[in-house]
């Protein structure tokens, strides 16, 4: 009489732990059963089955079918139809509600049935406010898969997949689904991303939702500067002279901190307290000055029987990084003699000086506005740049980094996130703060500066992100093709994990880990997903789930950056001229010409044809 | 059949220099390219062309050398 049940599938044969060996019945030997008119595939692996126990339903995914999951006892045994099934419980319902974890087990004997439409909804659909939709269960397409957003942004994410297996229109989804969400119960005008785009993809996509800063600006974009006194002074050091240690450190450093203490002491800082500043604080202070100061003192030569007579003959320009001249020192009683004081490091401030006129940094060491002039005037304070990245007239501000020499990403992503987490993590009691207005930080290519040897910048900022963030409203999404390249801290502070299509052993391993035993055979789908479908699990997400992200439209997709070599390879040879590709090298411009011409342009206009 | 002015649906403005023969073309979307080696009479068809785009695609964009100016 069970079977006569279309959704019967047969019974409870063994239960260890978790999980459950399920005789199949002979009745859904074609594999394939219609439930209201629907057709169900028996036995997929991932799949929902339901075992009701009277007043409560047990949830459980089947994880294995077929020789393998025969148990062991019965193996040999000839009487065997091979029909089995492996399940792990996962949850029970009670009424209408879903819950993760068991209450009791079943019994052998128990009856196990197919989970239909009905029966995915109490398991997925999530009613409570806050869900986002992302896509469509890959099982049932009319079921939407959901994630909780406080969960998503507060325990980090991660989003892992190959190339071309859909990450970034996942994201562009992603992102557009939080920021456009319609319906009334869930909308997010005050949504705040930052998302770090290394290969310029999104700034088309999600243009009518987010501002754009960039190294190399196009139209409508903003320019990308970084102040580079808003830093950490040692590791700014370190980049600025090659690394200096133990007085020498402390010749810069000194001098640095009396600029600060001065540039404060003439336009006096709010918050700022005179004895409290440390050569940390993030006041403006000149390069070229600091630069200026340190070279004089130590190329001056002195005369006299004191030898206390500076010999200095022109004084140079610090504006224009010309150092003063002095006489040169000389053997002998008469002098001109040396500094004895000097600390060594002219070859450091050459380093430095070069650095200064290298077109590469000027994102960093001329920032425009935020570049102080000698006194330590700068035109504008740090609240205008932290305006425009984070309280923006669109919610997300993609800081697109296409164009940024591999040297500097590193130290330039550490950058941007150091300053904005210090001030968000500073003005966590006001209004613009994390907590109030809380930031979800988006890590596009995470490999590239997270790598497992991380002592830099990057890895050490998105460490304190990721251990410490949650508490302060910052919370990270990591995105990236190597999972097995990232450092460990970070992937395991993530909560999340989208899992789209991954072949590499070496990653789909470090996927694995992550997730509870039982369940690790659901991940065995990884190579074979198809494009655009992940596997969500951990915290925004009740129960592991495969699901298809929706497509955003055409025009709002991510636009894959990659030469069309066959279309290109087929086009007739063009004259070509390399002086030009040089130009562009020694400029480090892409868009440098070998001369600039005055062209003026007309406006055109086109002739209609159409009647 | 009436014929009348419209925007281009992608060229926004094109100048020439004779001295180098450089084309300049600015896209609708504002960036701006300069094509190099384009004899003036086919930039005089090009300003004649009904369809500035069209034009642009057909004879110079996979002819000619270019480079993003801006």
């Amino acid at each position: 009489m069970l079977s006569q049940d279309p959704t019967y599938l047969g019974t409870v044969a063994s239960v260890s732990g978790s999980s459950l060996s399920v005789h199949l019945v002979q009745s859904v030997a074609s594999g394939l059963s219609v439930i209201e008119g629907r057709a169900y595939k028996i036995g997929q692996v991932g799949s929902f089955v339901r075992i009701p126990q009277g007043y409560q339903d047990l949830f459980g995914v089947v994880s294995g079918v077929g020789a393998k999951a025969v148990p062991e006892s019965i193996k040999n045994s000839v009487f065997d139809t091979g029909r089995w099934m492996q399940v792990q419980l996962v949850g029970e319902a009670i009424g209408g509600f879903f819950e993760r974890g068991i209450s009791q087990y079943p019994n052998v004997g128990d009856s196990v049935h197919i989970t239909t439409e009905s029966g995915l909804v109490r398991i997925y659909g999530a009613h409570d406010k806050g869900h986002i939709t992302i896509g469509t269960l890959s099982s049932a397409e009319s079921i939407p898969a959901k994630v909780a957003l406080d969960e998503l942004i507060t325990r980090h994410s991660a989003v892992l997949g190959s190339t071309g297996s859909g990450k970034s229109t996942a994201i562009a989804s992603l992102l557009r689904s939080i920021t456009t969400s319609e319906s009334a119960e869930s909308s997010f005008p005050s949504a705040r991303v930052l998302l770090l785009d290394i290969h310029g993809e999104y700034s088309t996509a999600l243009n009518d939702v987010a501002s754009v800063f960039s190294v190399d600006p196009q139209p409508g974009e903003h320019k990308l500067l970084i102040p580079y006194w808003a830093l950490d002074t040692s590791d700014f050091l370190n980049f600025l002279t090659g690394g200096v240690d133990g007085s020498r450190e402390t010749a810069f450093t000194d001098k640095i901190f009396d600029l600060k203490v001065n540039s404060h002491k003439a336009y006096i800082f709010a918050g700022v307290d005179e004895s409290s500043i440390t050569v940390d604080t993030p006041l403006p202070f000149s390069l070229k000055k600091l630069w200026y100061e340190l070279i004089d003192f130590e190329i001056a030569t002195f005369e006299g029987p004191d030898r206390d007579q500076p010999t200095r003959q022109s004084d140079g320009d610090a504006s224009k990084l010309i150092p003063p001249i002095y006489k040169p020192h000389a053997m002998g009683a008469k002098g001109p003699f040396i500094n004895q004081q000097a600390y060594g490091i002219r070859r450091q401030l050459n380093l430095f000086r070069s650095k200064l006129v290298d077109r590469r940094y000027d994102f960093l060491l001329h920032p425009g506005p935020w570049e102080p002039d000698l006194d330590g005037k700068s035109k504008e304070d740090l609240d205008s740049l932290l305006a425009g990245w984070l309280g923006g007239q669109k919610p997300i501000t993609i800081i697109d980094l296409s164009g940024v020499p591999s040297t500097v990403l590193e130290r330039l992503v550490g950058s941007i996130l150091k300053i904005v987490y210090e001030s968000l993590f500073w003005s966590r009691e006001k209004s613009e703060g994390g907590i109030e207005r809380p930031l979800l930080v988006v890590l596009e290519e995470a490999h590239r500066y997270l790598s497992n040897d991380g002592t830099s910048l990057a890895s050490e900022t998105v460490r304190k992100i990721a251990k410490e963030g949650r508490k302060y409203g910052v919370g990270a999404m990591v995105i990236s093709q190597r999972p097995s390249e990232i450092d460990e801290t970070i992937l395991s502070q993530c909560g999340t994990f989208f899992a789209l299509r991954l072949s590499n052993p070496t990653d789909r391993s470090r996927v694995q880990g992550i997730l509870p035993d039982g369940l690790t055979s659901l991940l065995d789908l990884l190579p074979v997903l198809r494009t655009g479908e992940a596997i969500i699990m951990g915290e925004a997400a009740k129960l592991p789930m495969r699901c298809r992200i929706t497509l955003p439209c055409k025009e709002h997709q991510p636009r894959s950056s990659d030469p069309k070599v066959s279309q290109q390879w087929s086009l007739p040879r063009r004259k070509e001229g390399y002086e030009r590709v040089v130009a562009s090298w020694r400029a480090q411009r892409p868009r440098a010409v070998i001369r600039e011409l005055r062209i003026d342009r007309k406006k055109v206009t086109d002739i209609s044809n159409e009647e | 059949m009436e014929r009348y002015p419209v925007t281009s649906s992608n060229v926004a403005s094109i100048g020439y220099d004779e001295g180098s023969e450089t084309l300049e073309v600015e896209f609708v979307d504002g960036s701006i390219y300069q094509y190099y080696g384009v004899p003036q009479n086919l930039y005089e068809q090009m300003i004649q062309a009904s369809s500035k785009g069209r034009f642009l695609h057909a004879y110079i964009k996979n002819a000619y050398p270019y480079s993003r100016v801006g």
